[in-house]
């Protein structure tokens, strides 16, 4: 293979892994059902993504008892690997934790999750959760009005899921 | 093949020559033949730091562009913008490289830049949760095949840091599974890219970085991990290879340094023993221990061992607020050492101004 060949190859790797990761969540996007979240927010920022609105879902906190047994025998942090999906079911506006599984769900809305904390010593009786949903990037500067709209009122997340995967599209002010 | 030295080293090596010359120890064609079998490395061109910074500013201002978030172009315009950016640095860099090599790679540098800005842009378009330490490892998995084509050890050294900070950020986090492969690798690419020692480095660095991971990932209690760190050190400072040893003896000699100096620590003793007056005293008989580890390989000229002695004087002298107790540790030992010190001077003066 010529050095020109090699070049254009070197190239387009880098595009096709930039194609690549897009596509899962473009597809989610696209295709995914739109779901409403509750939420409470602030606005740090990201060295390379900038201002962004933390969230922390309240389906991101679930009992402890809600976990599958085979989960909680493992221990320490490899507990943190273990892939669960959270099936959901609508209440009112909003979706909830209906079931913990570690088997991926036949039917209905779910997403994948990681247990994030986890209270060993039995003291607290939930268990934290994290769907890679935790974060909704702003214009710099404008995260502080969101901080207002969050503070007189909490924030709903808008995210479409699609076989699992959650995007976060949107947040906006609860009208309630 | 001529041997290679740098510059100074060249010129160090010429002067030496001429002052045989002179004693006439070496005739003048005697030095010329010696001279020939050396060449002096290439220097940093000052045009190639020059354009590399460029790249280097341009890049990071697209980084920041994009970290931003300006709303006055859409997010898939971004992306269209980043994707023609990166194909046309470096079309442009290809293209120059045969004319003008130097500016041509530092564009392709830029390329390196933007396409982590692509990668960013599409974490904030579809906000990306968690560390998206991810981003880490696809920056370096995409710039690897352009580090082989060009045969650039800059850009596999800036894809090893990438892979070290993945490794790094993703403790608490999703297991680093790709550190498997990508550890081993980092050592068969010291091999591809003329083993160069900075790579070397960095290859250890990043495989130290994943053993720290692996003793957070089982949660191995701090005094173990630092023992362990302790131990690696010293494998590394004492074991006899030829495989670039300086390298290894400087890392051992930092890393036995640093988890040395933690080991002071009585705190980090507690699972051995509930009492703190214990912990204290395994601590100091460990620091005292360590401390003449370090003077022994001061007295073979390991300016690094004698950071470290500072470092854990330093870190006695702030660990406790009893003065009268401190004042009289610190004055004999003080005076110990003074009195070494003098020992040693005689010594060298009886052996005839030889180094000690």
């Amino acid at each position: 293979m010529n050095k020109r060949n090699t070049f254009i190859i070197a190239v387009a790797i880098p595009l096709l892994i930039l194609l690549a990761m897009t596509v899962k969540p473009a597809a989610s996007v696209l295709l995914g059902q739109e779901i409403l979240l509750k939420t409470v927010a602030v606005d740090p920022n990201d060295l390379f993504r900038g201002e962004y609105v933390a969230l922390d879902f309240k389906i991101s906190t679930i009992r402890k008892s809600m976990l599958p047994d085979s989960v909680k025998q493992y221990t320490g942090k490899q507990m943190k690997d273990i892939p669960l999906f959270v099936s959901l079911k609508p209440e009112g506006k909003f979706y909830v934790v209906d079931t913990v599984s570690e088997k991926k769900p036949d039917l209905g809305i779910y997403l994948k999750a990681k247990l994030r904390y986890y209270d060993y010593n039995d003291m607290a009786d939930s268990v934290h959760l994290d769907y890679s949903l935790d974060k909704y990037f702003v214009k710099q500067g404008s995260g502080k009005e969101l901080q207002e709209q969050s503070n007189k009122g909490e924030l709903v997340g808008k995210v479409k899921v699609l076989n699992g995967y959650g995007i976060l599209t949107g947040v906006e002010p609860s009208s309630n | 093949m001529k041997r290679q030295l740098s510059k100074s080293q060249f010129s160090f090596f010429t002067k030496e020559l001429d002052y045989c010359e002179t004693r006439g120890l070496v005739t003048s064609n005697q030095k010329q033949s010696i001279l020939e079998q050396y060449a002096e490395k290439p220097g940093l061109s000052f045009i190639k730091i020059v354009v590399t910074i460029g790249a280097i500013l341009v890049g990071l201002g697209v980084l920041s562009f994009i970290a931003s978030n300006w709303d006055g172009m859409g997010k898939i315009t971004k992306l269209a913008v980043i994707f023609a950016a990166f194909g046309g640095v470096n079309f442009a860099g290809y293209s120059l490289s045969k004319n003008y090599p130097k500016t041509g790679k530092s564009l392709m540098y830029l390329g390196i830049l933007v396409y982590g800005a692509g990668i960013f842009l599409i974490g904030q378009m579809f906000n990306f949760g968690g560390e998206f330490t991810t981003a880490f490892l696809l920056w370096s998995l995409g710039i690897v095949p352009m580090a082989l084509q060009q045969r650039d050890k800059y850009i596999m050294l800036f894809a090893n840091i990438l892979f070290g900070v993945y490794i790094a950020g993703s403790i608490d986090r999703d297991f680093p599974y790709a550190a498997f492969v990508g550890v081993p690798a980092l050592y068969l690419a010291f091999n591809y890219f003329e083993k160069s020692r900075l790579l070397l480095f960095f290859a250890n660095l990043t495989a130290l970085d994943f053993i720290f991971h692996l003793t957070q990932r089982y949660e191995v209690e701090g005094l173990y991990t630092a023992t362990i760190f302790f131990c690696l050190g010293l494998l590394m400072f004492f074991l006899k290879h030829s495989f670039h040893r300086e390298i290894f003896r400087l890392q051992g000699n930092i890393l036995f340094g640093a988890a040395g100096v933690a080991l002071t620590f009585p705190d980090l003793w507690q699972i051995l023993t509930s009492i703190h007056s214990s912990q204290v005293a395994v601590s100091v008989m460990f620091a005292i221990a360590f401390v003449g580890l370090l003077f022994a390989l001061i007295k073979k000229g390991s300016i690094i061992s004698l950071a470290f002695v500072c470092i854990t004087i330093f870190r006695f002298y702030t660990d406790t607020f009893a003065l009268l107790p401190k004042s009289l540790f610190f004055i004999v030992g003080g005076l110990l050492l003074l009195g070494f010190g003098y020992y040693f001077e005689r010594m060298r003066k009886a052996q005839g101004g030889m180094h000690i």
